[in-house]
């Protein structure tokens, strides 16, 4: 016979453990995190989105993860701020110790017209439908605040019942109502009018006043909440379950629900019951001062001394260790035949959920090892638990636990039941055992399995199994095994997870994401497709077709139409997350902890205990954040208003801004773009900035939008504009005159290289004559003055007649290279050298000849410069024009003559000889002039009438 | 006898030129040399010449430089310049440094024997290039009123007929004076233009330019 222990788990539930109930998504925002004090007077939000919070020690104002904090040295009266109203024209109006200010875009005001309040304490702050604001005091009555220029005072002595006012409300008629610590005092038509408990209030003592839906006046007071609808007045008190009439504070949610701040907690009165919440319940603080609900209908309260205490929904409800749990690692949850819920732990057994909460199972009541890794229902109702140190079911509170012989394998992680009553059954690592009444078979890597370190097996519909491993997947069927890895698209061997979908495809989780079998390859969805985590702990279908995936980062549930929908839209609303930020309570999940209960409900494990989850009543977040750009910050420099201008070297730009999600503030996603002289593109980022390093010059819009985690986008884009100026060495004129200085500089090196290239040019026939003219010339001189001497010497006549001839030609020669190097050199440029030269040349050729020389250089400027080309060949020209008449004509008079008029010259040599008439013409000198004349480009001409006339003309330059 | 001397670094011309110079009657010709320097060196302990023949381009001491300071030294030296250009502005150069006249170097030897004595005689050649020269130097001059270096009417006459391309023989036929007169008016000019020159070189000298 099995061995069998049998053991009546019914003889333990009497014990029950836990004194501590579940806890629900409260979230504590404290000093901590930035806020400046923990006394919670008054909170409101904004038009903006923002969320204000008036502290026993400064103002503060919230975007969802930081805390912007004002106080006296930022301009208010006094540091303690009581109340807070936002008027309809903007300004912000804060209550403070000491009187009123307002705020106006970051600016804190005080009015003249104001100081009257300054000695009281203010308390509540109203805006009437005229436009009016009303300031209640705390023990100085009620002041109206006329046109924002005149107070008037209404106090007891005008018929308030208590100059204690602390809230003030407005019917539709216009009718005011005070909630005074004396009663309920209204103001109709100039009229005061009061309440106490005579006309049926419950408690004089009034906290808060606020109307509701068809004008329902709500009052806080000290026992309990009362409706009053201007005849009668229901009280709602303990009678109704509230844990302490102590009313501090009301708000009414969009349901119509109340929400009562009391001195031990919060009290949500709803379908005429009280659902109270303290401090066990995840309330930071038990004494409430201030509440409103805010537009993603989360609920704020302002506590005494815990901050403030953000309530998100009771579609989580959390259970821990403090709340009755044996142990916070959560593995499997399962229900039993009986419907009855389990809950299994890593180390602490497993628990029973009962009303009040758990009864507790584990090895003193006959369990293996109380590190269980899996529980879950069979056909025959039986609970199969998978423990580290074997296997058991529990029948009608019976453990069967099996015996070596039995089972001889140990650490259990997954019984699955077969549609044939075969169990499938995955160990940590010795593999997979298939399980039946006659015996087991087992399936090791030796038989092909993928690995033997297997995790959870699923059957398909066509009745092979799929098993899940530390090697990929395998899949088993009739005639051998088939295993998927990395190569078929799993997207990780490390296969944690596995299941079969409503249409019958197989899924895997896994270290890198999930997958999903096509018939051929796995097809994965990983972080990067918006899966809040990479490691996935569990895979789960709902009944509505949802797939619930737990991560290392909270859960996702999956819409997979909506995955695979080509519009972009329904694509961002494809994964929904369930995190800390939701009220999860924790992010890290644990290995196939997801069970759906009958309910429709969810149970999530983690390792810091167990969610439970009320799909019913949790609507996810369909307000759209608020977008704004908080600060421009350019090189160390701030901006707010759009249109300024940067310089080009200020172009370090970070921008900082916010989408305002207070629900889940971490999980907003911005879209941003830099429009202008670079545009990497839309950038997408949960980080609250951009930075841009190195903006070039240019013109910039920087635009930003806001999604909140349920896919729904802020309607507006914040967006920002300016300029960077570019350096005054990139504006087009620096530009230009840079270009036409280059210019410039080149043209100058073009002309002063051309200058050179000619002086050079110059230079080198200068030398060249000259060298020629000192060399050849020192020779020739000596050899005209050898000759000279020798012909002083006594010698015969012939052959001083010679030595005559010799010297005569070598001083000839020397002339002549005089001549050239005079008429190139550049120094003698001027017209007045020229002549000089033509005078000194007649003077030695024609003078000992008897001519008489007549020169007309009467209207020459002497000093005006020549160019060397026209002053050599003019001057040649001369010479051989001088020469002809030396050699030739017969006449005695010589006329010289030039003039420059408008920068032309003409030049004229005449004699009066007439020999030779007509013959001249072609000799050789006349050609040898008019090539010299054509190089210059001047006109050569001569006549022989009266005489013999040479001219030249031409222009100067 | 006049006692002649010659500085000129063409050995061969130097030579040549003193040989014939020695062979003339009339004419000695003891010292003929290289550089300046060396005849500064002669010229300390030695008889002075009446006329010194002076190359401008030297090795050392330019000819110019060297005319200034044996004119400064010695003035009673007549200095021809000997040069291989016919250059105005270094003959004019040369005038003004203290040279009372200038020849080429391929002036024949007969021709620069009878300059020698020509100059001997008190005469100096000037060619129209020159006058020119000496025409704008003494313009350049008026302002300061200095009636010692200014040219006198004659000298201007002279001077402008010159530049006129006149030989010295049309402006004594001009002027109505002997051709002599002529000459010696020249040398005259010479002599201021050294003097106003020299008055130019001290001004400078006071004023820090040199």
């Amino acid at each position: 016979m099995k061995k069998l222990l049998v053991l009546l788990v019914a003889a333990f539930l009497g014990f029950i453990s836990g004194v501590k109930a579940q806890t629900y998504p409260f979230r504590t925002y404290s000093i901590q995190d930035g806020l400046s004090e923990s006394v919670v007077n008054d909170l409101i939000q904004d038009d903006e989105g923002y969320i204000w919070f008036a502290t026993g020690y400064g103002l503060n104002r919230f975007d969802g993860i930081n805390f912007e904090n004002f106080f006296e040295e930022s301009g208010l009266n006094h540091s303690k701020v009581l109340s807070l109203y936002q008027s309809r024209d903007g300004k912000m109006w804060i209550g403070t110790g000491k009187g009123v200010n307002y705020m106006e875009g970051d600016s804190i005001y005080s009015s003249s017209s104001l100081v009257a309040l300054e000695n009281s304490e203010v308390i509540s702050i109203f805006e009437d439908k005229e436009g009016h604001l009303w300031f209640g005091t705390d023990g100085d009555g009620v002041w109206h605040y006329i046109n924002e220029e005149e107070l008037v005072l209404y106090s007891t002595s005008q018929g308030l019942l208590s100059n204690q006012v602390r809230g003030i409300a407005e019917s539709e008629n216009g009718d005011l109502w005070f909630a005074t610590r004396g009663g309920l005092t209204s103001l109709s038509n100039g009229n005061l009018r009061t309440y106490t408990t005579e006309h049926g209030l419950p408690e004089n003592r009034l906290r808060d006043i606020q109307i509701g839906y068809q004008g329902i006046i709500w009052i806080a007071t000290r026992n309990g909440i009362s409706r009053f609808d201007g005849v009668n007045f229901e009280n709602f008190g303990s009678e109704y379950g509230i844990r302490d009439p102590r009313v501090q504070t009301i708000s009414i949610a969009s349901d119509g629900s109340i929400w009562a701040g009391t001195e031990e907690g919060v009290s949500h009165f709803t379908q005429g019951r009280f659902k109270n919440y303290t401090v066990d319940q995840g309330l930071s603080n038990n004494i409430v001062y201030s509440s409103i609900i805010d537009v993603e209908d989360n609920v704020w309260f302002g506590t005494f001394g815990g901050g403030v205490s953000l309530f998100l929904g009771d579609y989580f409800e959390n259970f821990n260790t403090e709340s009755g749990l044996s142990n916070d690692l959560v593995t499997s949850i399962a229900e039993d035949g009986n419907g009855q819920l389990w809950i299994a732990t890593y180390g602490g057994g497993m628990m029973a959920r009962k009303e009040t909460g758990f009864d507790h199972l584990n090895t003193s009541d006959g369990l293996l090892d109380d590190r269980i890794y899996h529980i879950s229902k069979d056909s025959r109702d039986r609970l199969w638990v998978g423990m580290r140190d074997g296997l058991a079911y529990i029948k009608d509170g019976n453990i069967k636990t099996f015996t070596e012989d039995e089972f001889p394998f140990r650490k259990i992680r997954h019984v699955l039941e077969a549609n044939n009553g075969v169990f499938w059954i995955s160990t940590e690592d010795e593999g997979l055992l298939r399980f039946d009444e006659s015996g087991y078979e087992h399936f090791t890597q030796a038989q092909g399995l993928a690995s033997n370190s297997t995790r959870r097996s699923v059957e398909d519909n066509e009745g092979n199994i799929w098993v899940a491993t530390y090697g990929g997947v395998s899949k088993i069927e009739e005639d051998g095994i088939t295993n998927f890895s990395l190569q078929e698209g799993v997207p990780n061997n490390g296969v944690m997870s596995i299941m079969k979908d409503q249409s019958g495809t197989i899924w895997i989780s896994t270290f890198g994401g999930i997958a999903w079998f096509d018939g051929f390859r796995f097809v994965d969805i990983t972080d990067e497709d918006g899966l809040p985590g990479r490691v996935c702990y569990f895979i789960s279908q709902d009944r509505n077709g949802y797939l619930w995936i737990g991560t290392n980062a909270g859960i996702a549930r999956l819409d997979v139409q909506l995955f695979y929908s080509d519009d972009p839209d329904d694509k961002e609303r494809a994964v929904q997350i369930l995190a800390r930020e939701q009220g999860l309570i924790s992010d890290e999940t644990n290995l196939g902890a997801v069970y759906e209960d009958k309910d429709g409900h969810f149970w999530f494990g983690t390792v810091e205990g167990v969610s439970h989850f009320n799909p019913e009543v949790y609507f996810g977040n369909q307000v759209p954040p608020r977008v704004h750009i908080l600060d421009f910050i350019a090189s160390g420099n701030r901006y707010e208003e759009s249109g300024f201008e940067l310089s080009h070297n200020q172009n370090f730009v970070e921008i900082n801004f916010a989408g305002l999600n207070f629900t889940a503030p971490n999980q907003v996603i911005f879209e941003y773009r830099m429009n202008g002289g670079i545009d990497p593109g839309r950038q997408r980022t949960t980080s609250r900035s951009a930075r841009y390093p190195s903006l070039p010059p240019g013109d910039y819009t920087f635009r930003v939008q806001a999604r909140n985690s349920n896919g729904i986008w802020s309607e507006e884009i914040a967006e920002i504009s300016f300029t960077v100026n570019p350096p005054f060495w990139m504006n087009w004129w620096f530009l230009a005159v840079i270009a036409l200085a280059v210019l410039g500089v080149i043209y100058l090196f073009y002309r002063n290289y051309k200058i050179s290239k000619m002086v050079d040019i110059e230079r080198m026939r200068v030398r060249i004559a000259s060298d020629l003219h000192d060399d050849v010339g020192a020779s020739l001189t000596e050899i005209a003055l050898q000759s000279d001497f020798l012909q002083a010497s006594h010698a015969e006549p012939e052959f001083k007649q010679s030595l005559n001839q010799i010297g005569k030609q070598c001083r000839h020669v020397v002339t002549s290279l005089d001549d050239i190097v005079w008429s190139i050199d550049a120094r003698n440029d001027t017209l007045g050298d020229l002549t000089d030269r033509m005078q000194d040349y007649i003077i030695n050729v024609l003078e000992p000849k008897n001519f008489k020389v007549t020169y007309d250089f009467e209207e020459l400027r002497m000093e005006n410069k020549l160019p060397v080309p026209v002053k050599e060949n003019l001057y040649l020209i001369f010479k051989e024009a001088v020469n002809n008449i030396a050699k030739y004509s017969n006449g005695d008079e010589v006329l010289v003559s030039m003039e420059t008029n408008n920068g032309e010259y003409e030049f004229k040599i005449y004699d009066n000889g007439d020999t030779g008439r007509g013959t001249k013409k072609t000799g050789h000198g006349l050609r040898n002039m008019e090539m010299r004349a054509q190089r210059i480009g001047g006109m050569f001409n001569f006549e022989d009438e009266n005489g013999f006339t040479v001219s030249l003309k031409g222009k100067l330059n | 006898m006049a006692v002649i001397g010659i500085v000129e670094d063409n050995k061969k011309i130097r030579d040549l030129i003193q040989r014939y110079l020695d062979m003339q009657e009339g004419m000695d010709c003891p010292v003929a040399t290289d550089t300046v320097e060396e005849m500064l060196e002669f010229l300390e302990d030695h008889q002075n010449p009446d006329v010194l023949l002076m190359d401008i381009q030297l090795p050392g001491m330019s000819g110019i430089k060297g005319m200034e300071i044996i004119k400064s030294k010695y003035p009673d030296i007549d200095i021809i310049m000997l040069t291989v250009y016919h250059d105005s502005h270094k003959i004019f150069d040369s005038l003004k440094a203290g040279a009372s006249g200038y020849l080429l170097k391929h002036t024949s030897l007969p021709e620069i024997k009878e300059s020698i004595e020509m100059l001997l005689k008190g005469g100096a050649p000037m060619s129209p290039q020159i006058a020119r020269k000496v025409i704008t130097h003494f313009n350049d001059q008026a302002p300061k009123k200095n009636e010692d270096s200014m040219l006198t009417n004659r000298e201007q006459d002279i001077v402008n007929g010159l530049v006129d391309g006149l030989s010295y023989k049309m402006i004594a036929d001009r002027f109505d004076i002997s051709i002599d007169t002529v000459r010696a008016h020249i040398r005259n000019i010479y002599k201021k233009l050294h003097v106003n020159s020299k008055a130019e070189v001290i001004a400078k000298s006071l004023r820090g330019e040199i």
